[in-house]
């Protein structure tokens, strides 16, 4: 095989790095000019041929990520027109989804942390652990309001929104936490932080998680103005859900520790954490689904 | 139909959109032809990669500045018909004003030699 051959088949396996919608358009029209190229700059001698090739290697890296992210784009913006969405079910799933992740989110919380290490002793890792875990509460919710449309597109760009949303929210939250108790713990070291600022400061970062997760979830989706409406909805929906949860947790909490298996006493926190989820991920898959004046169904206006 | 200042937003253009809408303006052409225009047109200051051409091509034919036109009655090398690439009538305004953006930049600039410090 000839070296200008082999330099042709090269360039077409790079042509394979595209995306398959650019490829397809433009693929094998790429493969003729950079052969026609080739043969031109081979005819003028080593240097040119030399030169056209480096020139493709330096530009190539550049217009592939350009492509990908073209493509991304594509993929996750989309026209709201096409979106169907029924309430009922987008808001069964979201409290599946959303319940499902946060009774999770305790599961793997305990599993991670072995030795219950606190925000204060071991503020890095459990920023890290606690992003990680919001980020897969917010995949599992978003995928599975995306899931009630039946669309697998959807399903892909509500779960990447719901996962960015929850973990920008968790991993924010959790450094407010830090400074919240770091700051207790300088002016009174020797007093615990009261119940009601705990609650009040857990329950700002459930409102977080709803607003965030319902603003990246309407920014990718490109609802407009609409996403102050998701924004609201997801931040009242997780406010509501959070009181619930507190009101629920200890009486959950107690009864769990009469049963013989008090040992296991992550399954009541995980219960209470469920009802958050449950309830916040309604109201979201709800508001996404809502046909009425914001509903997504509604005939688009100006906006 | 695009305003005046929506096409202002549009400019300056960039050296390798420029040069691939002017090569378009007198006739459609295909790929190949594009690139070595281009390479003419710029004086050898400007020479595309394939996928520099082809990327812009694309932004270009999602833009709606330029449009397929059909394919050159002559093949390429495997034989294969080539697509040609024609200027959008948006393609064509956009060029126009770019084209008087330079002019005024070149007016303004021979001005300023000429009157000598001002």
């Amino acid at each position: 095989m000839s070296a200008l051959r082999r330099l042709t088949n090269g360039y077409a396996l790079l042509i394979r790095l595209y995306p398959a919608d650019f490829r397809a358009e433009f693929g094998a029209e790429m493969a003729a000019v950079f052969a026609a190229t080739l043969h031109k700059s081979h005819r003028a001698g080593l240097v040119p041929l030399a030169a056209t090739c480096l020139r493709e290697l330096i530009d190539f890296p550049a217009n592939l990520l350009r492509e990908h992210a073209s493509s991304l784009r594509k993929e996750f913006f989309v026209e709201t027109r096409q979106l169907l969405l029924d309430p009922r079910r987008a808001s069964f799933f979201g409290g599946l989804g959303f319940g499902l992740g946060f009774a999770l989110l305790i599961l793997f919380r305990t599993l991670l942390n072995p030795t219950n290490a606190t925000l204060l002793t071991d503020f890095g890792a459990s920023l890290a652990r606690e992003t990680l875990l919001f980020v897969l509460v917010g995949v599992l919710g978003g995928a599975l309001i995306g899931f009630s449309s039946g669309s697998a597109g959807l399903i892909r760009r509500l779960a990447l929104a719901g996962g960015l949303g929850c973990g920008l929210a968790g991993g924010l939250g959790t450094i407010s936490l830090y400074l919240l108790y770091a700051s207790a713990a300088k002016n009174a070291p020797d007093q615990f932080l009261s119940p009601w600022l705990n609650s009040s400061a857990v329950g700002m970062m459930t409102i977080a998680i709803g607003g965030l997760t319902g603003t990246v979830m309407g920014s990718v989706l490109r609802r407009g103005k609409r996403t102050a409406y998701l924004a609201l909805a997801g931040g009242l929906g997780f406010g509501a859900a959070h009181i619930a949860s507190q009101l629920t947790s200890n009486i959950l909490y107690n009864l769990w520790m009469r049963t013989p298996f008090y040992q296991l006493w992550m399954i009541p926190l995980g219960l209470a954490a469920a009802i958050t989820g449950l309830v916040g991920g309604a109201a979201l898959g709800w508001a996404m689904g809502q046909q009425k004046e914001y509903g997504m169904n509604a005939p688009e206006k100006s906006f | 139909m695009m305003t005046f200042d929506e096409l202002q937003t549009h400019l300056p253009l960039s050296e390798t959109t420029f040069f691939i809408l002017l090569s378009l303006a007198p006739a459609p052409n295909h790929g190949y032809a594009i690139a070595k225009d281009v390479q003419v047109l710029s004086g050898g200051r400007v020479v595309l990669s394939v996928s520099t051409l082809y990327t812009t091509l694309k932004r270009l034919l999602e833009d709606g500045w330029i449009e397929r036109s059909g394919t050159d009655p002559e093949p390429d090398e495997t034989g294969r018909p080539r697509k040609t690439y024609a200027l959008a009538e948006l393609g064509r305004r956009i060029l126009d004003a770019e084209t008087a953006r330079l002019q005024t930049l070149v007016a303004a600039a021979r001005l300023r030699a000429v009157g000598g410090e001002a």
